[in-house]
């Protein structure tokens, strides 16, 4: 049996341990990298244990924390968490393996590997957390480890850019922070006790002015996560700034926890005032994905291409999401995931170029592959992950979002209520495709400028410029292995999140009639399967379009 | 009058605390050099403590006593004990920061004693007689201690306007005082005025009253309009003094503004429509912790910018006076869990700025602490840590303490919005205290850091990190404990 | 009019005109005599408030003490010529406004307020003081004496040389 408060230990005593160890500098990456290694080693134990016939969630740890307050220490993972639990676990491991984690900085590597464990400590929590006051304290916790990473070890504007990081970012967890609290008095007065049980807020219908005030906050915080246009602006400033192993974090897990929140929060706490807003959001994470597709072709900057690709790709995400049905999710999950992988790896391969050669130029580069044909090779597979070749692990996502906002007006007939994608789901899976050919286009120029054409700058032909090292040839051995499985055979990975999908679904679309059955209300207790305090009294199949 | 026993075992912390004090006077003058005096400095705090945890084992006794000036409850007990720590602190920090500053006198030892003892007597308070003579004795030592640092300038600038400034409070406090008196019919404690106050509330001199001791408390806790003097006092005042004004007078203070709050005017609706006082004290709140915060981004002494931000944390405390004229579920104790996190964080940090300083070199503006982290890594963290927690980021007891008391805020409907603006306000708290990690961290050093070598200040700096974190993370028996200290209504 | 009222209204005008004049004159010698005035006032009040003992010890301790060493400290400590700018008035305009805020709201507070007019009987008070300080009222007392004691030794901290440590 797996123990998840195990989990969150081991990176929180592999910092201490690196932070107390009396060897110094040296022997820190090392103790890290291990710490890393044992916590992927239980991720996998976890995703070995995973029941994938429940829906709810698992392996809880359920103790208290402050009872008087109502505050637990509840840990649990389900269908949609499991997989990012992996994620996370896996990168941070890659990202303290590869030796360009800190970019061109060499000294330090004790605070960095304490930042990025503390970091993985907090991420870990945050997605395994299921009770909200132990969400928001490992979902600010990230936020310090992410500021240091880019303020010590970033580039020539790194403190603009981390202090934007935080300032953004922190602008979206106080709002939210201020709709925790409302909600929590709340179900105080609904329930007649201090709770912050996930299962029992996720029963909670509010008001409709304070619903909508609440999710807009939530959303808030995590559409500045994800980034969604226009709130993105913080993005490129920190993916350039940030160290290698600072972007692929971000890129690789930090962002998913904008959609993460979205799916686990926003959705079941709020269902009316998503559905109403669903439109607008839809609208924006189009915006985003072209958006990020032309501004990531027009770059000169490496790195701020890859940041703009992830914008883009990570428009999907929320695409599928709010698509709200069952494909849809089950795509986004995904997505989220193959993003990861690629993105991180991307970011890599771009930290690597920059070890070489000290720029990020595209027109620097030229006839890499001469000099450095394994890292062409991964980087290559890197690529067409990105940009969605089937086979790899960019198809799957993309393909079962695009599939299910096709298809949203199909899947929502069954439950007698109007899809969330209001009138032009075809339109906006049309444009979100036309962004698939988009990012080809830009994908594979920029390898190509990068790889191909002649070896004929003076700087590429320096002996600096090598090919991949033992370690960073373990690293993309382990992201090209873990991009191709996942793209040949992505269904163990949809199996696992399927039931946690459908539960969510039903149970938003339950409340949504009950909400829209009762459009006028105090905050009131809805539960499936019983009588609530106010039944709905209209069948569901008048609800009315809004 | 007879003294029963029990009178005197129940006041025992606090009669520990002054005649320690003048017992470390006379020390002071026979033995050779200052360390006996200090020595019996700490080891009377310590003793008091213990005093205190005797009468919280036993502590049944919610009556006033002593012919109903003061009472003896969970609530005093709890804050006792953090005006006791805070001295002590002072204590062990003062002693290596006045050696290296060499204004070394053993009567700085018994003063802080003596604040400690007023603010003891504030918070046990439950009249109107011993709440004022409390804030005089805690202030006039504090006006000294500021003073005391001979040699800065800023020094005497600062003392003689908090000296004007708190007489001005005095005056206040005074004039309040007499007009409840008159016009309850002669009701000083808190008891007596609660019973009149439904009657005498349609008298605008009983208004004018309660506004006017309200005024004089402001004055204390230093919120906007009365915080003029705070920048200034906690600038010239000697570093630990500046702890101590930061730490224990503002939790004495408040601690006297929650009883008399509580208990005297336990009925808002005496003034000013239904809210009364509620609605002025959030307004003030309001003005208080925005203020405050904007205030503090302009500054480049960080004895300054923490000045304005103990302004801006007076605000925060200021909603969950407000909450508790609410009567909410759990206002009094979120209060005192947010001053004990709120002094420890505060103790920690003055204990860092004492510790940078040497001999002339005071190195106060942000500037000076660039590269800390190259040169003393240990510090720096402590230091990020308890900016942390002044600014509210979890896992800190800072954080934890604001989510309480905003907790309390959040079950009044009227309340919610000074949430929200409290929450937007350590927004911008966050940008100025990290201004200080921008330094500590991501510049590189400009002089070489040199820290003398004190125990003491070691320790202090540990066990308040380890407090800020503790109450943070496990904040479970700090809560139970304020739980334990609820006012009862007599 | 009522005889103890003129005296009333005199002793108060003696009471606020001294006291404007304490941080209003340029001289510093002319503000210590404007506390006089103030302080005589407040005693002539207590006189008619039948507050024969405070009344004593106001003249006793605040102008037979406290003033008359005012004084002395004024004529030792500056030379002549340089009295006559000793007080600088700052702020007079903020002053001026707050200053007619509060007595426009006290002012009107006064008006409004139903006042109870109790007629006193005169008898000594020095008794019932006594008895008081080392009854109902002992722990103020006895705190007080902290109060003192932190301000003398604070005088002292202030006044001395500074110390140097062999």
């Amino acid at each position: 049996m797996t123990d998840l408060t195990l989990t969150l230990l081991v990176p929180l005593l592999g910092a201490i341990l690196v932070m107390v160890a009396p060897w110094g500098e040296r022997t820190s990456r090392p103790i890290g990298i291990v710490a890393a290694l044992v916590s992927l080693g239980q991720s996998l134990f976890i995703v070995r244990d995973f029941d994938k016939s429940i829906g709810a969630f698992q392996m809880a740890v359920d103790r208290p924390w402050v009872p008087s307050l109502g505050i637990r220490f509840h840990l649990g993972v389900d269908g949609i968490s499991l997989w990012l639990v992996l994620l996370t676990t896996l990168m941070v491991f890659l990202t303290l393996l590869s030796p360009q984690a800190m970019g061109l900085h060499k000294t330090r590597s004790r605070e960095f590997t304490v930042a990025i464990l503390v970091l993985e400590a907090g991420m870990l929590g945050t997605f395994l957390a299921v009770d909200l006051f132990a969400f928001y304290v490992f979902w600010e916790l990230m936020l310090i480890p992410m500021y240091f990473i880019i303020g010590i070890w970033g580039g020539e504007r790194r403190l603009y850019a981390a202090i934007k990081f935080v300032i953004f970012t922190l602008v979206g967890s106080l709002l939210m922070l201020a709709a925790i609290l409302y909600l929590y008095a709340q179900v105080h007065a609904v329930t007649g006790q201090w709770t912050f049980d996930y299962a029992t807020w996720a029963t909670i219908t509010l008001p409709r002015g304070p619903e909508l005030l609440c999710f807009l906050a939530f959303t808030l915080a995590f559409m500045i996560k994800v980034p969604l246009v226009p709130l993105h602006t913080w993005l490129p400033d920190a993916h350039v700034e940030a160290p290698t192993g600072g972007s692929v974090i971000l890129a690789a897990v930090l962002l998913k926890f904008g959609a993460y929140g979205f799916l686990r929060f926003a959705l079941p706490f709020f269902p009316l005032a998503a559905q109403q807003t669903a439109p607008i959001i839809a609208w924006l994470a189009v915006a985003g994905i072209i958006f990020g597709a032309l501004m990531a072709w027009v770059q000169d900057d490496v790195k701020k291409l890859v940041a703009y690709s992830s914008v883009s790709h990570l428009g999907f995400v929320v695409l599928g999401i709010l698509v709200l049905s069952q494909k849809g999710i089950q795509g986004g999950i995904f997505q989220m995931l193959a993003h990861g992988i690629s993105t991180g790896g991307l970011f890599l391969a771009v930290g690597i170029l920059y070890d070489r050669r000290h720029t990020r130029r595209l027109s620097d580069f030229g006839g890499l592959w001469k000099p450095m044909p394994v890292f062409g090779a991964c980087f290559l597979v890197m690529v067409l992950a990105s940009a969605g070749l089937p086979g790899l692990c960019g198809f799957v996502g993309e393909f079962l979002v695009l599939l299910g906002t096709f298809t949203a007006g199909k899947d929502w007939q069954a439950s007698g209520l109007a899809a969330p994608m209001f009138a032009h789901p075809a339109l906006l899976a049309g444009l979100a495709a036309f962004a698939v050919i988009l990012a080809a286009v830009y994908l594979l120029t920029t390898y190509q400028r990068v790889m191909f054409g002649p070896l004929d700058k003076p700087e590429n032909r320096d002996p600096q410029v090598r090919d991949l090292g033992l370690r960073e040839r373990l690293v993309f051995a382990v992201l090209v292995l873990t991009a191709l499985v996942m793209g040949m055979a992505p269904q163990p990975i949809l199996d696992r999140t399927a039931a946690s999908v459908q539960e969510l679904t039903a149970n938003y679309r339950f409340r949504l009639a009950e909400a829209r059955a009762n459009p006028i209300g105090p905050a009131r207790r809805v539960v499936a399967g019983k009588p609530s305090a106010r039944p709905a009294s209209a069948p569901a199949g008048t609800a009315r379009p809004f | 009058m007879t003294i029963a026993a029990a009178q005197i075992v129940a006041l025992s912390p606090l009669l520990m605390i002054t005649g320690v004090g003048c017992l470390a006077l006379l020390l002071d003058t026979m033995a050779k050099g200052r360390a006996p005096a200090l020595w019996l400095a700490q080891l009377g705090c310590v003793a008091a403590l213990l005093a205190v945890a005797n009468q919280w084992m036993g502590s049944g006794s919610s009556q006033p006593i002593w012919s109903g000036m003061l009472i003896v409850d969970r609530m005093a007990l709890f804050l006792d004990g953090v005006l006791i720590i805070a001295a002590l602190a002072t204590l062990l920090v003062a002693a290596p920061f006045m050696r290296e500053h060499e204004f070394e006198h053993g009567e700085h030892y018994a003063l802080v004693l003596f604040a400690t003892a007023g603010g003891m007597t504030v918070v046990h308070a439950t009249h109107l007689l011993s709440l004022l003579i409390g804030i005089e004795t805690m202030s006039l030592a504090a006006y000294l201690l500021v003073a005391s640092w001979r040699r800065q300038p800023a020094g005497a600038e600062g003392a003689l306007k908090y000296l004007l400034l708190g007489a001005f409070a005095a005056g206040f406090l005074v004039y309040g005082t007499a007009l409840v008196y008159g016009t309850t019919g002669g009701e000083m404690s808190y008891a007596g005025i609660a019973a009149r106050a439904a009657r005498a509330a349609d008298n605008p001199l009983f208004i004018m009253g309660a506004y006017f001791l309200l005024t004089g408390m402001l004055f204390k806790i230093a919120a906007v309009p009365f915080h003029m003097w705070a920048p200034d006092a906690y600038e010239g005042a000697p570093t630990p003094v500046t702890g101590l004004m930061a730490s224990g007078i503002k939790v004495a203070a408040v601690g006297g503004l929650v009883r008399l709050l509580g208990s005297a005017f336990a009925n808002p609706g005496l003034a000013l429509g239904h809210a009364g006082w509620v609605r002025v004290l959030g307004g003030i709140a309001f003005a208080t912790m925005t203020w405050g915060n904007l205030a503090a981004l302009r500054q480049e002494n960080v004895k300054r910018m923490l000045a304005y931000s103990s302004i801006a944390h007076a605000g925060y405390l200021m909603i969950g006076l407000v909450a508790l004229g609410q009567k909410v579920d759990g206002a009094q104790p979120a209060l005192l869990v947010y001053l004990a996190a709120y002094a420890a964080t505060t103790l920690g940090v003055f204990t860092v700025v004492a510790w940078v300083g040497r001999r002339d070199d005071e190195r106060l503006l942000i500037r000076d602490w660039a590269g800390m982290a190259r040169t003393r890594p240990a510090v720096a963290l402590a230091m990020t840590v308890l900016l942390l927690s002044l600014a509210g980021v979890p896992p800190t007891g800072g954080f934890f303490g604001k989510f309480y008391v905003f907790r309390a805020a959040m079950q009044s409907p009227d309340l919610a919005w000074l949430v929200v603006a409290a929450v937007l306000n350590s927004l911008v708290s966050v940008y100025y205290y990290l201004r200080i990690v921008v330094a500590m961290y991501f510049r590189d050093p400009v002089r070489p850091w040199q820290p003398f070598p004190s125990v003491g200040m070691a320790i202090v700096l540990f066990v308040t990190v380890v407090v800020v974190l503790a109450l943070g993370v496990v904040p479970r028996p700090v809560v139970e404990l304020a739980a334990g200290g609820l006012v009862t209504h007599w | 009019m009522p005889t103890n009222l003129v005296v009333f209204y005199l002793f108060a005008l003696a009471a606020v005109v001294g006291a404007a004049g304490v941080p209003m004159s340029k001289n510093i010698f002319w503000s210590a005599m404007g506390l006089l005035s103030a302080l005589v006032g407040v005693a002539g009040l207590y006189v008619l408030l039948s507050a024969d003992f405070l009344a004593v010890t106001q003249l006793l301790v605040y102008i037979g003490g406290v003033l008359v060493l005012i004084i002395f400290a004024v004529m030792l400590t500056s030379q002549i010529k340089e009295i006559e700018v000793s007080n600088q008035n700052v702020g007079l305009v903020s002053g001026a406004i707050l200053f007619a805020l509060t007595g426009t709201l006290l002012c009107f507070v006064a008006i409004w307020a139903p006042w109870k007019v109790v007629l006193l009987q005169s008898h000594e008070t020095t008794t019932d003081i006594g008895n008081g300080l080392l009854g109902a009222w002992l722990l103020p007392f006895e705190v007080t004496s902290v109060v003192l004691l932190a301000t003398l030794i604070g005088a002292i901290v202030v006044a001395r040389k500074e110390i140097k440590e062999d």
